[in-house]
């Protein structure tokens, strides 16, 4: 996709696209889907982490930046995937229209900058939000319908599921009754979706649970529905976002008769689980996290009721965290280069893992 | 040992003689201390161990008072760990003060009570210490005089009764804190049912409103990573946090950004002293053959390793294979020496035969 250099904002962007779609929706030869890859940022200098080589890959097109990335494919030629960016700052939300197909140009190129830079993080979709899509687009669209989805399990997740409750599964499915059948495979099998596309009359949208969405139908309908899903989405997990900026570990000053004494500022975070945690779930918990980029280190676990506690690194984004655990509460400390994405995407571990409806908030909010 | 750089005092039949009983004598302590090996690296490992559990403990004791909290705004502040530790003398494991009604607070974590009688004997003797250097400790610490101290001593659940009765027997002076490890909580807890009994005594916090914001406070395991006094490996392991990882993927360690870690985790200490713990962790760890200098103030991590969790493995190996080369060589040098003695011996006895 390619749009010629003039000054657009969001809406005339996407006015653009759709009335200029059948000429620009091809992708070297190849038709390609809409996508819109939504990342969450409070970082003014965001763009700035897309630079490469010369730093011309980025242009200005008004509210609108066109950013290039090369990248070699499979086979070995060069390519380069284009993004065309919107940054909402009431929102902290950054949305990159693209058709990179997502299996390789955009993991080889904006994914990859995405997971390493501080504080940029593709926005979340917590399991249990997919209801609440699926509500919203049935109130609308009383026609809509599952057609496909994708979801899975850890064998080790505490997540119920009444059928073999330890073992890996994935499945991909499709049918028309994709939204009976997620049910119940979510019942019985303990899975969570991690993309779903909803067919309604003229709209086919497909939902990722790491804030892609794929506009099958590049139209005024499926666009409409993508913005009023994203502002539902963003109302949740900015208030996550914000919460995780929040904490930090400072220092104060404290004036005496004859001395100015430093002194620290913790501000920690809190999980909160109905689940309860056993000695065996938090090493599997502990083993788990490393294949999320988080490593545990000066570990201490006790029996009795559950004590954790251990340093986390995240190697993704290089930031450091205490965690402080009993058998249905986190305290995460943060320590280093912390980052709000690294809290986040823990929080995102244990929601996914542990327990979906576990709360994370401020520990000055609980305790204070 | 080299034998070149050995200076041997023996010839002829003694230094025969001498080399035949040092071989033998080294076997033997080699032998001896590769059936104790095991012990010796479960030695370390549990004295490893035990400054990550009293870490465990003292973090739990200060973290309320680094939190935005009740105990925070009411104004008691955590101020400095092992206060006087710079002096050599006994001291206490953490200072808490509060400028606002300039109460000091003089604790001690306590991680198991197997004799309480002792215990509340090292903390008398601790608190005679503290009242000595309340003038240094002002100047130093505080920049005021405190108007008012108490005494603490934070131990676990499982303790707290028996060291109260103890304290009690012992007229007080001491206050317990009670750590819940499991549900993360702290309390104050005294066993009179009278509380102005029990303030009188020197048992409980004298300010109403610190024994209320305590009471079942929430707390954390985790808060700091090292304290002054801590293990040289608890040292090392910060290593893995101050660490960058290049673009091509080794892993470096720059002196700055392990003096910044150092910084932030004793800020309490002087500048001087947080650069010889830099200092100390960087020998060390060229020691073991963990680091590697590469350039001025910089060292590329030695391992095949790259998750964090393995480092730590690697790291420990690396310390515990060197402890125990350390401890061979001791051995070594004990073995040595005996066979000198044991030589040196038989010339003795041999000059004085001939001579009678």
């Amino acid at each position: 996709m390619k749009v010629p250099q003039k000054d657009y904002n969001l809406n005339s962007f996407i006015q653009y696209i759709l009335h200029h779609w059948d000429e620009i929706g091809d992708e070297e030869g190849s038709r390609e889907e809409l996508k819109a890859i939504c990342v969450l940022t409070s970082r003014l200098d965001w763009v700035e982490s897309f630079l490469v080589g010369d730093m011309k890959n980025v242009k200005q097109f008004g509210k609108i930046f066109e950013i290039t990335l090369p990248y070699i494919d499979k086979f070995e030629t060069p390519r380069v995937a284009i993004y065309y960016a919107h940054y909402d700052y009431e929102k902290n939300l950054a949305i990159l229209f693209t058709t990179t197909d997502l299996t390789e140009g955009f993991k080889k190129t904006a994914e990859k900058i995405i997971k390493r830079t501080p504080n940029l993080w593709n926005l979340w979709i917590r399991p249990t939000l997919f209801d609440t899509i699926e509500t919203l687009i049935l109130s609308n669209h009383p026609e809509a319908q599952i057609t496909y989805f994708s979801a899975n399990r850890r064998f080790s997740s505490l997540i119920k599921s009444q059928i073999r409750p330890r073992f890996d599964r994935s499945i991909q499915y499709r049918g028309k009754d994709g939204s009976e059948t997620l049910r119940e495979f979510k019942y019985y099998y303990g899975v969570l979706p991690t993309v779903v596309e909803y067919t309604m009359d003229d709209i086919v949208l497909r939902v990722n649970a790491e804030g892609i969405f794929t506009l099958k139908t590049a139209n005024k309908q499926t666009i409409d529905l993508f913005l009023k899903l994203l502002d539902r989405i963003i109302e949740e997990t900015l208030d996550l976002m914000k919460t995780a900026e929040e904490l930090g570990f400072s220092s104060e000053k404290l004036e005496t008769e004859r001395k100015v004494l430093t002194i620290p500022c913790v501000e920690p975070g809190e999980i909160q689980m109905e689940t309860k945690l056993t000695m065996e779930d938090a090493k599997e918990m502990l083993r788990s996290m490393e294949k999320e980029g988080f490593s545990a280190i000066d570990t201490l676990i006790d029996e009795g009721s559950l004590s954790l506690s251990a340093t986390v690194m995240d190697s993704n984004k290089g930031s450091v965290f205490d965690i402080s655990a009993s058998e249905s509460k986190i305290t995460l400390i943060p320590k280093y280069r912390t980052s709000f994405d690294s809290f986040l995407r823990f929080f995102a571990f244990i929601t996914e893992n542990v327990d979906k409806m576990a709360t994370f908030k401020k520990f000055s909010d609980i305790y204070g | 040992m080299d034998e070149s750089t050995e200076k041997v005092q023996f010839r002829g039949i003694f230094l025969k003689k001498y080399k035949k009983i040092r071989k033998q004598k080294i076997k033997e302590k080699k032998e001896e201390f590769i059936s104790q090996r095991p012990r010796i690296r479960a030695e370390i490992e549990r004295g490893i161990e035990s400054d990550q559990r009293h870490r465990d403990l003292l973090n739990m004791c200060i973290f309320p008072f680094c939190t935005p909290e009740r105990i925070t705004k009411l104004g008691y502040r955590f101020i400095a760990a092992e206060p006087l530790s710079e002096l050599g003398v006994k001291n206490f494991d953490f200072l808490i003060y509060n400028q606002k009604n300039k109460v000091a607070l003089f604790g001690e974590a306590k991680g198991s009570v197997s004799n309480p009688r002792e215990t509340i004997s090292e903390t008398n003797e601790r608190i005679d210490v503290t009242r000595e250097q309340m003038k240094y400790i002002s100047d130093t610490y505080l920049g005021e005089s405190p108007s008012y101290v108490e005494f603490v001593i934070g131990v676990y659940a499982m303790d707290d009764e028996k060291l109260i009765r103890e304290i009690h027997k012992r007229g007080g002076g001491i206050i317990v804190w009670s750590i819940d490890r499991y549900n993360s909580t702290l309390s104050p807890k005294t066993l009179l049912d009278d509380r102005d009994k029990a303030i009188e005594l020197g048992m409980l916090h004298r300010d109403a409103s610190l024994i209320n914001a305590l009471k079942n406070v929430q707390t954390s395991h985790k808060l700091y990573e090292i304290f002054p006094s801590s293990h040289i490996f608890s040292l090392l392991r910060i290593l893995l946090m101050a660490k960058t990882v290049t673009d091509e993927g080794s892993l470096i360690l720059r002196e700055r950004d392990l003096m910044d870690i150092v910084r932030e985790e004793l800020f309490y200490l002087d500048e001087s002293i947080q650069e010889k713990k830099v200092g100390v962790i960087v020998d060390v760890a060229e020691s073991i053959g963990f680091l590697k200098c590469v350039a001025p103030e910089t060292y590329k991590i030695v391992s095949r390793f790259r998750m964090d969790k393995s480092l730590e493995k690697g790291l420990k190996r690396k310390y515990i294979k060197y402890n125990e080369r350390k401890r061979l060589r001791q051995v070594i040098e004990e073995a040595i020496s005996e066979a000198k003695e044991e030589v040196r011996g038989e010339m003795e006895r041999m000059s004085l035969e001939k001579w009678f």
